[in-house]
């Protein structure tokens, strides 16, 4: 091992247990719930082989009347629940990581709708999701000596399941003790309300309640945001944050500190670099004795030195980074630092969450298709006989497909029409704020160079009758989808009067088309495509109007977390928005445009360039001429549906496994039935 | 005119290298081969005097195992006319090269012969010097450019500390360094299309050269990791560190 990064790999004592390294792989929501048991294994036994010394299971609702309807959790309900978790408790043991569980209750961020039970608060408040017409109720006396209880009871189930970190969850604006500590939700007059040791009391007392639970059998952590950068902002570092590691300091065995909300500890490549979080969380080792452990989307082992050694983290956190590579930590002590399959910070994976599917990330195509496919992240079967492959073009799909296909065995050639590797991931990289993009084709670029049955060969535009004349075996098009400038988008199927030949495509853009000083990009993507460019342009001195028939810019950027970062970002590069602003047609010298929502027409929107960022559409010439020759061929990534760059990853994943022939026939994977009682 | 240009199979300047467990070299089994990047920019320069009217035909020759017709077939793809493989598995030492070369040399009659200055496998730096020796020819070592006139060459040499223009009779021998040029890439339709054109194979013997290795590798190893860095509490204590330790004040 390198001699630099051995202290990571020190054990670390935490209460009654010890931690066999220092990398931490976090609480995770990862789609699969209760409900798939399974495939959630799947997941967390592979972070235990990749190296995780404490594999995390995520929030778990210790009773029904946390109720985070609709959203894939966990549950630690009663007895009937342990069975599942013990089983996780044992994969993970297997491998020699210890495992955690966060239990949880949300209390206001409930909805209360699936389990019946109202949701329960400090005080009578809308629950936090004002889009639902739900409130919470006040929990009287009793209520909160039943909460206690709940702790209490789902403790021992946790023990039970033979977990040795138990945390006690205040976090993210998702937990009752939260909801009690902050003045902004808590209005009670009695000992729970009011002063600070009263809003803290509920807290102090689950804690302590909790310890006396685990007893010398398990750790007790606190998971704890120090600091809201997002939400009402009443509990900073510079104030109760502080206050509140002051006055537990030695009580749990382990702090756990973030920043707050979800969406600010969650911060994508594009808004906050690796490490964003030690500005509001270093102050905690200097007021507790006990180890400190915290995130920053961790992916470079120089960095994870670095806060250890500067006394900022005693362990290393990873939500994120550990759903991009399970095996970052091997990686680490085996040295083969080029093989980090970096995260590249686009929340793809937390997007999937929110609407309750389950966990995909844009650079592991495996994850979640551990159980139920079969797949690892690292290994591929060998294919039996070695075959020619011939996969045109290198884009993300391209290059995954090459990667593992040239794993298997196969001899596999890339021919990229571009003088640069990478396809999108190369051209969208260039973008203002979207570098990270290009991790897609960093990582697999370099695996690939490494192989001795791989050719790259860029600057080769392949026409039906060169592929014919190369003659591999198997042949697999991934050449991408160009943008329409038609004015067609996800909310008008339909070109645009004016759009075709007049609007440049964001692949113009990205070539270096001549762009006048006023510029009136039109959103019908509503994804990072449009305000990234509005950014770009807006940096480059262009006066940009970005305009979107949709009540709001960039709804997808709601479920990666980044929609009002992304705004506030337009906001102070000075580029105009228009919302609920429906393209009618472009002039020449501005945007005709109605209300979305009445169909009124509003005053045009002036400017000289317009920029159409609406759907693609691939150029399916080279397959057609391929079966008109009666060559056989796949069709992969964008080439063959247009999509996300997750998609296109996980399109060259699959159809590569479908070639090495170990996937179902009839495309049904495992699946987890529920039982029949009836 | 015509111009040979040698090409060497290599590790692939992407791989990341491994010592055999045992010491004796460096790990080239299920490696990653391609073209010398120096030979790269050999054919390249070759390839731009051609089109520029100065050279007739280039030639391009490869010492080594039947794969290295794959790196000719490169070199043919950017545009070079005709490939020679001269195939021994054996270890081939730079005199050893330098003598076969010779010998296509004495067959090929070029008025210009261009060496990469080193293959980055074993960093020798000696092929072209003892080829011009071998030949009697005017060398030309490490040049970021060339300039070929009646009857003789400008040649710009990478000197330590600067550059050194000098001028020599042609025929030459010429070593291009990592400035002289950038060197096009062999496209996949280019490639497809080199296997048409001309490779003649031959042994070391039909030049009658002993490839027998006078040199003993005694051990090979890896580079030894970067020590972790240590953090210091004034700038009183980095300079006594600086000073005391490091010996660098
Ligand atoms: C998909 C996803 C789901 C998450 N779910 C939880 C959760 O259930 N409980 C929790 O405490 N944090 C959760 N988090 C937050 C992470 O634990 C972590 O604090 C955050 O992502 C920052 O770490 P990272 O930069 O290493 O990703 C989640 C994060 C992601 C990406
Ligand atoms: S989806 Fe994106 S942010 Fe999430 S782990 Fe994967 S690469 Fe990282």
């Amino acid at each position: 091992m390198d001699p630099r990064y051995s202290i990571l790999f020190e054990p670390l004592k935490i209460g009654p247990v010890t931690a066999p390294n220092r990398f931490v792989s976090m609480p995770h929501a990862i789609g699969h719930s209760y409900l798939m048991p399974n495939g959630a294994i799947g997941i967390r036994e592979t972070r235990a082989e990749g190296g995780w010394g404490i594999v995390a299971m995520h929030l778990s609702e210790i009773d029904p009347t946390s109720d985070l309807a609709g959203l894939p959790y966990e549950r630690l309900w009663d007895e009937g629940d342990v069975a599942a978790h013990a089983r996780s408790v044992e994969r993970i043991h297997s491998h020699g990581a210890l495992a955690s569980i966060e239990l949880a209750h949300t209390g206001i961020r409930s909805r209360g709708i699936s389990t019946g039970y109202p949701a329960m608060g400090p005080s009578v408040v809308p629950i936090l999701k004002p889009d639902m017409p739900f409130m919470a109720k006040a929990m009287d006396k009793e209520d909160i000596r039943n909460l206690r209880q709940m702790y209490r009871a789902a403790t021992r189930r946790a023990k039970a399941a033979g977990y040795d970190i138990v945390y006690v969850y205040a976090s993210h604006e998702a937990s009752i003790l939260w909801h009690f500590l902050s003045p902004a939700y808590n209005f009670r007059t009695d000992e729970y309300g009011g002063s600070f040791e009263n809003r803290l009391r509920l807290f102090r007392e689950v804690l302590e309640e909790t310890k006396d639970e685990a007893g010398d059998d398990m750790a007790v952590a606190v998971r704890f945001a120090v600091h809201e950068l997002s939400g009402p902002k009443r509990i900073l570092n510079s104030g109760e944050g502080r206050d509140v590691v002051e006055a537990l300091a030695d009580l749990p065995d382990l702090w756990d500190v973030n920043v707050s909300s979800w969406s600010r500890d969650s911060g994508t490549a594009r808004y906050d670099a690796e490490g964003f979080q030690e500005e509001f969380t270093s102050f905690v080792k200097q007021v507790t004795g006990k180890p400190v452990l915290g995130v920053g989307r961790f992916t470079s082992p120089d960095a994870m030195v670095s806060q250890i050694r500067r006394g900022v983290l005693d362990l290393i956190g990873a939500a994120r980074p550990s759903i991009a590579d399970p095996f970052l930590p091997a990686k680490i002590r085996e040295g083969r630092i080029e093989d980090i399959r970096e995260c590249i910070g686009c929340n793809i994976c937390v997007a999937v969450e929110t609407i309750g599917v389950e966990l995909r990330c844009t650079q592991n195509p495996t994850i979640s298709e551990e159980w139920r496919r079969g797949w690892h992240p690292e290994k591929i079967p060998a294919a039996g006989n070695a075959k020619t492959v011939l996969i045109v073009g290198s884009g993300p799909a391209g290059l995954e497909a090459a990667l593992v296909l040239a794993k298997a065995g196969h001899e596999v050639t890339v021919a990229e029409r571009a003088e640069e590797m990478g396809g999108r991931s190369a051209r969208e990289a260039r973008i203002k704020g979207l570098a990270s993009w290009g991790r897609v084709k960093d990582y697999r670029l370099y695996q690939l160079q490494q192989m001795p049955n791989v050719n790259l060969y860029p600057g080769s535009e392949l026409d039906a009758d060169g592929i014919a004349e190369f003659g591999a075996d198997h042949v697999l098009l991934a050449t991408g989808a160009p943008w329409r400038g038609d004015g067609a988008g996800r909310t008008r199927l339909t070109p645009i009067p004016g759009f075709a030949g007049a609007a440049l495509t964001p692949d113009d853009v990205m070539d270096g088309a001549a762009i006048a000083h006023s510029v009136v990009i039109y959103d019908d993507d509503h994804y990072y495509m449009a305000n990234a460019l509005a950014a770009d342009l807006a940096a480059r001195g262009h006066a940009v109007h970005l305009v979107t028939p949709m009540p709001s810019l960039s709804a997808w950027m709601g479920h990666t977390l980044e929609q009002p970062r992304m705004v506030a970002e337009m906001k102070a590069a000075g580029v105009r928005m228009y919302p609920n602003s429906v393209a009618t047609g472009w002039s020449g010298e501005g945007l005709a445009v109605s209300r979305g929502d009445t169909g009124e027409a509003l005053p045009a929107i002036a400017g000289a360039t317009l920029v159409a960022v609406g759907t693609r559409l691939p150029d399916t010439r080279l397959g057609e001429a391929l079966t008109a020759q009666g060559l056989p061929y796949r069709t992969i990534g964008d080439a063959e549906c247009p999509g996300i760059i997750q998609g296109a990853v996980y399109s060259g994943h699959r159809h590569a496994r479908e070639l090495l022939g170990t996937e179902p026939d009839d495309r049904v994977f495992k699946r987890e039935r529920p039982t029949l009682f009836l | 005119m015509k111009i040979l240009v040698t090409v060497k199979r290599v590790v692939d300047y992407n791989v990341k290298i491994r010592v055999k467990t045992d010491g004796s070299g460096v790990e080239l089994t299920n490696v990653k081969m391609s073209m010398n990047p120096f030979d790269e920019i050999s054919v390249e320069e070759a390839l731009r005097l051609k089109e520029a009217g100065k050279a007739s035909e280039v030639v391009v020759v490869s010492i080594g195992p039947a794969k290295a017709e794959e790196t000719l077939r490169t070199a043919l793809a950017m545009g070079a006319d005709r490939a020679i493989l001269v195939e021994t598995d054996d270890v081939i030492e730079p005199l050893a090269v330098a003598k076969i070369v010779k010998g296509v040399v004495e067959a090929e009659q070029p008025g210009l012969v261009i060496v990469g200055k080193q293959a980055i496998d074993d960093d020798s730096n000696q092929t072209g010097q003892m080829l011009s020796a071998l030949l009697g020819w005017a060398q030309g070592t490490f040049a970021s450019k060339v300039e070929i006139g009646d009857g003789k060459a400008q040649v710009t040499r990478e000197v330590d500390g600067g550059l050194q223009t000098i001028e020599i009779k042609l025929p030459a021998v010429v070593t291009t360094d990592l400035r002289l040029n950038e060197p096009r890439y062999a496209s996949l339709p280019n490639i497809m299309k080199a296997k048409k054109k001309p490779l003649d194979k031959k042994t070391p013997a039909d030049f009658g050269v002993d490839t027998t290795p006078r040199l003993k590798v005694l051990k090979t190893e890896e580079p030894g990791g970067r020590k972790a860095g240590i953090k210091v509490k004034s700038v009183a204590e980095l300079v006594d560190k600086l000073k005391n330790e490091a010996g660098l004040l």
